[in-house]
């Protein structure tokens, strides 16, 4: 009996954790979007209106509702107030603290904070360059994402399907 | 605007950590502050050109002064660019930038060029800032001298050489001007109203409209089709477009007022005399204590001399 309780048990606690970890990743991968559509829109409005960052991570912050406007608000009221960092060093700080809550694994990380090594300080079509390469490999990230996530979610199915069958057997 | 508002303006440009090298500079008499990588921080008055230590303190010692790293220099570009040097590509290009305030920052540094235009400057070596000075007033003076009997204005060139104060008294006349008459200020350099975003930094009058970087030549044709100006007020001419395009406003009936370097006309030739020629009146000015004064007034038709002090 308190063996079948304790199997019980570990299956349960680690159906948890899984829906723990797809929960994470469901988060990372949404903020992922986000900052990938961040990226092209910093590109778009850089080419179309020719407003600096400032500007443009406050028009970011009114128009996104998400982590990716927060970041822009964030690094918009900073900027405004002229303080003891660059905009190189406030990007990467962002950056570094919207991984961390995010769960954005260590390479998207690196992305992001790449950009931020040269925004601001290169012309127009070398920013816009940048950007959309940052994006592209943002993408390619996405992809990678979906595709664990798809398999933890066959993984949670399957174990999902085993708890089943593992309780019928209890009750027969 | 008093020295304390005037040091938080300009200050205020700067990145944190570069306020404290002008801590205890007074900035009433600065006109410019020149950083370059690798060499002292320097300031120059009217009279004296000094440099700035570690702390804020004035110094003669190079030895004791603080120098200028390439980082701190690329730091300081990209904040006077707010961050944003694409932004700025064709103020870059024309080899400054224009600060709230109207303070000036001279580029220098290595030119790309894309045929025989200049796409960018990059490696930037050196950084001047000039600061903007409004002497509301100074051209109080010279007014009645402008003008003919009939109360309409003459064609006047002033002439001065670089940092005489040319600009100053332009930009002291359009606000004068502009309590009687429609006046338009065609801006290249942005140096008369000194436009940022959109708004004029310094007073250039009511009835003043300002037609900010356009090419000289181009902004009076602009001007005389669509803003119907009385008095037209430009800087520096001297090209053979601009003869022309002083010969179209003039055959329009307006007015127009410029400036020109140099010590005085004698040294004109060429297009810049024959534009100098086409004007009634000359002022020469000169800088005393620092001060743009005028030195003499030239009836150019009749080559009277007038007391303009």
């Amino acid at each position: 009996m308190f063996t079948v309780a304790g199997i019980a048990m570990v299956v349960f606690a680690s159906i948890g954790l899984f829906m723990q970890q797809i929960s994470k990743e469901r988060k990372r991968l949404s903020a992922m979007g986000e900052f990938h559509r961040l990226l092209l829109n910093l590109a778009k409005r850089m080419d179309f209106t020719g407003e600096t960052l400032p500007m443009i991570f406050h028009h970011i912050a009114e128009d996104e509702q998400g982590e990716a406007g927060r970041f822009a608000g964030e690094l918009a009221m900073n900027l405004s107030e002229k303080g003891e960092h660059s905009l190189s060093v406030l990007w990467q700080e962002k950056v570094s603290s919207f991984a961390k809550r995010l769960f954005f694994r260590a390479s998207t990380a690196e992305i992001l904070k790449m950009v931020g090594k040269t925004l601001g300080t290169q012309s127009e079509e070398e920013e816009i360059r940048t950007l959309k390469h940052a994006a592209a490999e943002l993408e390619e990230e996405i992809k990678k994402e979906k595709e664990s996530a798809a398999k933890s979610e066959k993984l949670l199915k399957s174990g999902g399907v085993l708890l089943g069958l593992f309780i019928v057997i209890l009750f027969l | 605007m008093d020295e304390a508002s005037l040091k938080k303006e300009i200050l205020m440009q700067f990145p944190l950590r570069f306020r404290k090298f002008f801590d205890e500079i007074a900035f009433g008499e600065i006109q410019e502050i020149r950083f370059r990588a690798s060499k002292p921080l320097m300031i120059y008055s009217g009279k004296e050109a000094y440099f700035v230590t570690d702390e804020g303190r004035k110094t003669f010692q190079q030895g004791q002064a603080k120098v200028v790293t390439k980082e701190e220099l690329a730091e300081l570009f990209a904040a006077f660019c707010d961050n944003s040097v694409y932004a700025f590509r064709h103020e870059i290009c024309d080899g400054f930038l224009t600060l709230a305030g109207g303070h000036r920052v001279g580029i220098s540094g290595r030119c790309v060029l894309k045929g025989n235009e200049i796409t960018h400057i990059a490696d930037i070596s050196g950084l001047n800032l000039r600061i903007a000075k409004e002497y509301i007033g100074c051209a109080q003076k010279v007014l009645p001298l402008i003008l003919r009997p009939d109360k309409t204005v003459a064609n006047t060139v002033f002439i001065a050489p670089p940092q005489g104060g040319k600009t100053t008294f332009l930009r002291d006349l359009s606000r004068l001007l502009s309590e009687r008459f429609k006046v338009t200020v065609v801006d290249e350099r942005s140096e008369i109203a000194a436009i940022k975003d959109g708004i004029a930094q310094f007073c250039v009058g009511v009835q003043t409209d300002v037609l900010d970087r356009f090419p000289k030549a181009m902004g009076m044709i602009c001007a005389i089709r669509s803003l119907s100006p009385e008095v037209l007020i430009t800087d520096e001419l001297g090209g053979a477009e601009d003869l022309l395009a002083v010969k179209s406003v003039m055959n329009a009936g307006c007015r127009i007022i410029t400036s020109m370097h140099g010590d005085s006309a004698d040294e004109f030739v060429g297009e810049k005399r024959r534009i100098y020629e086409l004007f009634d009146r000359a002022v020469i000015l000169k800088r005393k204590d620092g001060i743009p004064q005028v030195e003499v007034v030239i009836d150019i038709s009749n080559q009277m001399f007038n007391g303009g002090k």
